[in-house]
Parts: C-alpha cells; sequence; structure tokens
C-alpha cells in the first residue's frame, strides 16, 4: 500500500462543505485503490496527471451544482421576488436601446422625434427606473443582511453565493445610469470643441451635466 | 410513450457499468475503462460528481456492505434500470437506422 494521497487531500478543500463530507472520504479511497493497482512509477504518474487535470473541472462543476442548490433551497423568497421585480424594472432600458438600433439600422430612423425620446420617457427609463431598481435592490439587501439569522449580518450581508441575486440588479442599475451620463457628458464635449478649449469651466460644467443634468 | 432524455455519455457509462453488479468507486473506473476501450478513464473527481447526480436522480443507490466497511457500493435502482434500457433502445435504434440508410459500410458523405 503507498502512503495517505495527502495532497489529493488537501486539494479536497477547493470542493463544496457538503460535497466532501459525502464524498471525501470515497474520492481519497478511490485514489488510493487507483495508486496501489498502477504496477509502476510510470503509471502512478498517469494516475496523478488524470487528477490534475481533471480537479479544476470537477470542482468548478461541483461549486457550480451546489451554487444551484443552495439558490433553490436557501434563498428566501424575497430575494427571489427582488430580482424578478429589478429585472422587470431595468428590461424597458434594454428593450428601448435595442429598439432604438434595430430601427436606425432596418428603417434608417431615429426614435428622436417619437414619444419614447421626449423628456419625461427619457428621464423614466434612463434615470427613474434603475434609480427605483437600485432602491428596491437596496432595501431587498439591507433585508437579506438583517434577516433572523445564526450568522452575523454582516457576514451573511458578504455571502456572495446568497447575496448575488439582489447585488447584481443594482450593480446593472448603476451601470445604466452611469452609461446615460458619460454618454450625455461625452455628447456636450464633442459638440463644443473650441468652447471648451478655451474654458476649463466649460468642461467641467459639461462633465457634470451628464451626471447632475442641466443645459 | 416515455419522455426520453438523453444522459450524459458519464453517466451512461457509469449505468452501464452497474448494470451487472455493485460495484465500488474504482470497480466502476475499471470497468467504464474496458467497456469503453480505453477511451473514457475517470478520475474520482469527475467520477463523485456524476454519481452524486446520478444518486439525486434515483437512478442509483448507497449499499452498506459488511466485508468491505472502507468503501461505498453502488447499484442500479429500477428508476436507473429503465433509463439505462431507455438509452440503450434509443441507440439500438439508431444504429438499425444507420444499417438501413448504409451509413456505416459507404461512410459518410459531405453531399
Amino acid at each position: 500500500m503507498h502512503k495517505q494521497p495527502r495532497i489529493y487531500e488537501s486539494l479536497l478543500r477547493l470542493y463544496p462543505a457538503a460535497y466532501r463530507e459525502q464524498y471525501g472520504g470515497q474520492m481519497v479511497q478511490t485514489l488510493q485503490d487507483m495508486l496501489d493497482d498502477a504496477a509502476s512509477r510510470r503509471q502512478r504518474t498517469g494516475v496523478w496527471l488524470r487528477v490534475a487535470m481533471d480537479v479544476p473541472i470537477s470542482v468548478a462543476r461541483a461549486q457550480l451544482s451546489y451554487t444551484g442548490d443552495s439558490m433553490r433551497t436557501e434563498t428566501p423568497l424575497y430575494m427571489k421576488q427582488a430580482g424578478l421585480a429589478v429585472a422587470g424594472l431595468i428590461a424597458p432600458f434594454f428593450l428601448i436601446v435595442i429598439i432604438n438600433g434595430l430601427d436606425r439600422s432596418m428603417y434608417g430612423r431615429e426614435l428622436n422625434d417619437t414619444w419614447l425620446w421626449s423628456k419625461p420617457a427619457l428621464m423614466t427609463w434612463a434615470l427613474v427606473l434603475p434609480g427605483l431598481a437600485m432602491l428596491f435592490a437596496t432595501v431587498s439587501y439591507a433585508r437579506f443582511a438583517s434577516a433572523k439569522s445564526d450568522v452575523h449580518w454582516l457576514r451573511r450581508a458578504l455571502n456572495v453565493r446568497l447575496s448575488w441575486p439582489v447585488v447584481l440588479p443594482g450593480i446593472v442599475a448603476l451601470g445604466i445610469l452611469l452609461l446615460v451620463a458619460l454618454h450625455d457628458s461625452a455628447h456636450c464635449l464633442v459638440g463644443n470643441p473650441v468652447r471648451i478649449a478655451h474654458n476649463p469651466h466649460q468642461t467641467l460644467q459639461c462633465v457634470s451635466r451628464g451626471f447632475l443634468g442641466g443645459e | 410513450m416515455k419522455k426520453f432524455n438523453q444522459l450524459p455519455q458519464v453517466a451512461f457509462s457509469i449505468l452501464l457499468a452497474l448494470s451487472l453488479k455493485q460495484r465500488h468507486g474504482y470497480e466502476i473506473i475499471k470497468q467504464v475503462i474496458e467497456d469503453s476501450g480505453g477511451k473514457i478513464k475517470l478520475s474520482p473527481g469527475a467520477l463523485y460528481t456524476s454519481i452524486r447526480q446520478l444518486h439525486e436522480q434515483g437512478m442509483i443507490e448507497e449499499v452498506e456492505r459488511a466485508d468491505d466497511t472502507r468503501r461505498r457500493y453502488y447499484r442500479l435502482t429500477d428508476r436507473g434500470r429503465s433509463t439505462l434500457r431507455a438509452e440503450l433502445d434509443y441507440y439500438e435504434a439508431t444504429i438499425a437506422l444507420a444499417r438501413q440508410r448504409q451509413v456505416l459500410e459507404a461512410g459518410l458523405s459531405n453531399a
């Protein structure tokens, strides 16, 4: 019998704890059997090479599988509701961007003159909806963090495996707001190159216009 | 007609390896190598990821053996056996179709 494959036991730490608990001992035993059965040094090297190639893939598969399981069984209902609601709030932004792109490429038309491009509509899909989405995500995240649990609220809030459904929509909403602000700033800068070159104050105004609004 | 869900290759090979008798992890690996003519060489990680899925789907079950307490043995359940049967029927029908079209004799053409 060969020495217990201790390196492999260390590698098992990469697998989810529940998986390790259920199958870790059997995995070590199976590797031990494989090494015992390998007649030569060359065959043993072959076994280790197979293990080395297999570990990253099987760790990724096990982690993904357990993340899916914990989402199904451990994620509170309100987190799922928050995720769906936020996705619904953000969807109009992408819908309008797609409609705009299709209309432009297929019919050469701009949406500038339609109601979709009117100031109230623009404000709604570019600022109000993502803003509401962020607010919703923040409230959901706070509720998730403070929900009754044995785990400390900060540790719970930082648990990416459980909290990403409420964090992700917030990040997407923030991304939309930044995109809109930068887009507006860029238009202002490109549209007034001469004025800006002579007036640093104007440049600052242009950049802030994107983020703070105003003419 | 029973709904047919094609199994991943590794899962199919494990069910086939367990079709004759209950086996522990390394015995499954050896049988899969033999059945596949050396084309499928499983490592413990890949083996137990598939074993877990098959176990959760109710296709295999664990067996306690008094003569070998260090290893866990696995055997097919009725569900696993019927799934394997359905899978083999599918392959059998596919091979019959390929023979009928003389694909195996003539080889594949791009035409």
